[in-house]
């Protein structure tokens, strides 16, 4: 966990430090006491300055965590794994969502959202059957069959049509 | 509009589907835990973009009533607090369902939210109007004082790490000055892209950082399902020598939730707990709180739905959200082209008025919903995840593009729920992101604007009063959080 804030630090730091840089471009009016870069450069050093109190609190922590026994580090490294482990569907989550916004932006929502509604199933589900991939392309149906209706025609929503089908 | 024409208007057949869609749909929401009501809103915020105000408005706030109650459900039935505000709930709800007295938990339950809401509802019909005259008065030294105040609410809301929280506010801060600047016409920190000009938009970013957050975390543990026992509810209403044991405790518990629900920073949770301690503090038999006592569920829920009064008093006559909830409904009404703040009860009360009788409505749907409907909502509570996870996930993008039909809106979202999902998973809390980035413009511009009309000299901020209230209130909230905080860890020190 502590090498996780320790990154987390450290990208919040250059977060910090590329805004600040970038307000070096920014214009000075000669009648304000406070042009458009002032706001920003308080922000950033003070994110900065946090940043900073997180890293050496990692690194403080890191520190007083190697004194720990080897059988310790053994137990964290069986954490870890379970950790990467939780993480696996997430990201798969990510891609697969990715992949939704494409096929909405090229194909639209009906098509995006049948190959979505698939897509997650096999993510969840590893073990499916035609039977359950059938099941999931009716609540698929269902489910478009809804949208169109209470967010297109009842309450006047945009719905993505596509822009190949335009 | 006045009050009685309000209520007449609230009660037009297509207003009373939307409130009522809108109570039952945050009832079940409420009721599934790690789902709430923030996130219900969050939601559906873009499908009333269509809509006109009062209906659109009226079905958000029925949302929020129903999704605060909905959390007692399956904190009486199965243990499991559906939101943080049931948290307390539990302590009695649960003993009562496993004597037998699940119906008389879930009656007391929703009588008691019922009663909590229409008084917060009442009290904040009358506060809300004479603290908009008052903040008239303010200019651009007191707004930014003000708008600080509400930034300390991240301190108070940074439940783990004050460190973490802070540096998600003041990430967020920096977030905010992405665009345009207000007061001189430069576009700042685009990096070359021209979407980015009009800076990120709130709409998106709160859908990204509580609806798309949830789905990436709900894909964490897909399997978990809620099992909800099958039990035939008796006793529902309760006996008149039980109402009248109760009124006191439905009273004292309704005025301490809505005055903390109207302190920023605070919530449902924190007034429950305060006013399940009074409650127990007052009782003739306090040793027994815990072990079943109709007192401890009336004081837990009367209390946390009396916040939603509470909490929409500053929103909607300052512009300050004090939480999550009201910062996504502060984002519904700037949707709708309502700036919240003293000029809304000026010029929209069109609107004020039917939100204000539409808040009333909506908590006797939902004792009408509660006590004939209590475990028909724990059932569809235990949809499964696997159909859930796509469901929300739809939604949400769905309704980062349909405000404007942008898709830039919708990688912003996907975006800010990516980080938010990251962030969140390392301990970083996300609403103090979301409080930053709406009240991040209005301190910038009002700080730089009293700056302008001073010369140049901050003594503007010291030398008002009402600022210099303010800027002291400020200084003290912080002050409260990290004594409260050292206190608590001299103590576990102590007991170790």
């Amino acid at each position: 966990m502590k090498i996780k804030d320790l990154v987390i630090g450290c990208l919040f730091l250059f977060i910090s430090c590329l805004f600040f840089i970038a307000t070096f471009s920014f214009p000075t009016p000669p009648v304000q006491a406070a042009g458009p870069a002032f706001w920003p450069q308080i922000m950033s050093i003070t994110l900065g300055v946090f940043a900073l109190v997180l890293i050496s609190k990692s690194i403080y922590e890191l520190k007083k965590e190697k004194k720990a026994s080897i059988i310790k580090i053994k137990k964290n490294s069986k954490k870890r794994d379970t950790v990467t482990e939780g993480i696996k569907r997430p990201v798969m989550g990510m891609m697969a969502t990715g992949l939704f916004i494409s096929l909405l932006h090229y194909f639209g929502f009906i098509i995006g959202i049948v190959t979505y509604f698939i897509i997650i199933t096999i993510i969840l589900n590893p073990k499916y059957s035609w039977k359950r991939l059938t099941l999931t392309i009716i609540q698929a149906s269902i489910l478009i069959i809804t949208i169109y209706f209470l967010f297109g025609e009842f309450l006047n929503i945009n719905l993505p049509t596509g822009i190949v089908f335009n | 509009m006045d009050f009685g024409m309000a209520l007449l208007t609230v009660l037009r057949p297509l207003n009373l589907f939307f409130i009522t869609i809108g109570v039952l749909g945050g009832i079940v929401v409420g009721a599934i835990p790690g789902l709430t009501a923030t996130l219900a809103i969050s939601l559906l915020i873009p499908f009333t973009f269509g809509m006109d105000p009062v209906p659109a408005l009226i079905m958000l706030i029925g949302i929020y009533c129903g999704g605060i109650y909905g959390g007692s459900i399956t904190a009486i039935l199965i243990h499991t607090p559906g939101t943080p505000g049931a948290a307390a709930t539990v302590l009695d709800g649960y003993p009562l369902a496993q004597q037998g007295k699940a119906g008389k938990a879930l009656g007391i339950a929703v009588i008691a939210s019922f009663i909590g809401g229409t008084i917060s509802a009442v009290i904040m019909i009358f506060l809300s109007p004479i603290i908009s005259s008052w903040a008239l008065k303010f200019s651009s030294a007191e707004y930014f004082s003000l708008a600080l105040f509400g930034l300390t609410v991240i301190f108070s809301i940074s439940e783990k790490s004050i460190l973490k929280g802070t540096i998600s506010g003041m990430f967020g801060l920096l977030l905010s000055t992405v665009g345009l600047d207000y007061i001189v016409p430069y576009a700042r920190f685009t990096f070359g892209i021209d979407s980015l000009i009009i800076g990120f938009p709130i709409l998106p970013a709160i859908i990204g950082l509580f609806a798309v957050t949830e789905v990436l975390r709900l894909f964490e543990k897909p399997d978990e399902t809620i099992e909800v026992p099958k039990i035939r509810l008796k006793g529902v209403i309760p006996t008149w020598d039980e109402t009248k044991k109760l009124i006191p405790i439905y009273l004292k518990s309704s005025l301490i939730g809505t005055f903390i629900g109207a302190l920023p920073g605070t919530g449902a949770n924190i007034a429950s707990f305060i006013s399940y301690g009074e409650a127990r503090r007052c009782s003739k038999t306090p040793e027994n709180f815990g072990t079943g006592m109709i007192e401890g569920v009336a004081a837990s829920e009367a209390a946390n739905n009396a916040v939603t009064g509470g909490a929409l008093i500053p929103m909607l006559t300052l512009g300050i959200p004090g939480d999550a909830v009201t910062a996504v409904l502060l984002g519904a009404l700037t949707i709708q082209g309502l700036q919240p703040g003293p000029l809304l009860f000026r010029e929209h009360m069109d609107v004020i008025n039917p939100l204000f009788s539409g808040l009333i409505v909506a908590n006797i749907i939902m004792l009408l919903a509660g006590l004939f409907g209590a475990m028909l909502f724990a059932r569809i509570a235990s949809l499964k995840r696997r159909l859930l996870i796509p469901l929300v996930a739809i939604f949400s993008l769905l309704g980062a593009f349909a405000a404007e039909g942008s898709f830039a809106h919708m990688l912003i979202a996907f975006g800010f729920g990516i980080v938010g999902y990251f962030l969140n998973r390392n301990g970083f809390p996300l609403a103090p992101i979301a409080l930053s980035l709406i009240l991040g413009p209005i301190a910038e511009t009002s700080f730089r604007t009293a700056l302008i009309r001073s010369q140049g000299s901050i003594s503007i901020f010291f030398t008002r009063p009402i600022s210099l209230v303010f800027i002291a209130l400020s200084i003290l909230s912080v002050l409260i959080v990290l004594i409260r905080r050292n206190v608590k860890i001299f103590k576990k020190k102590k007991n170790n």
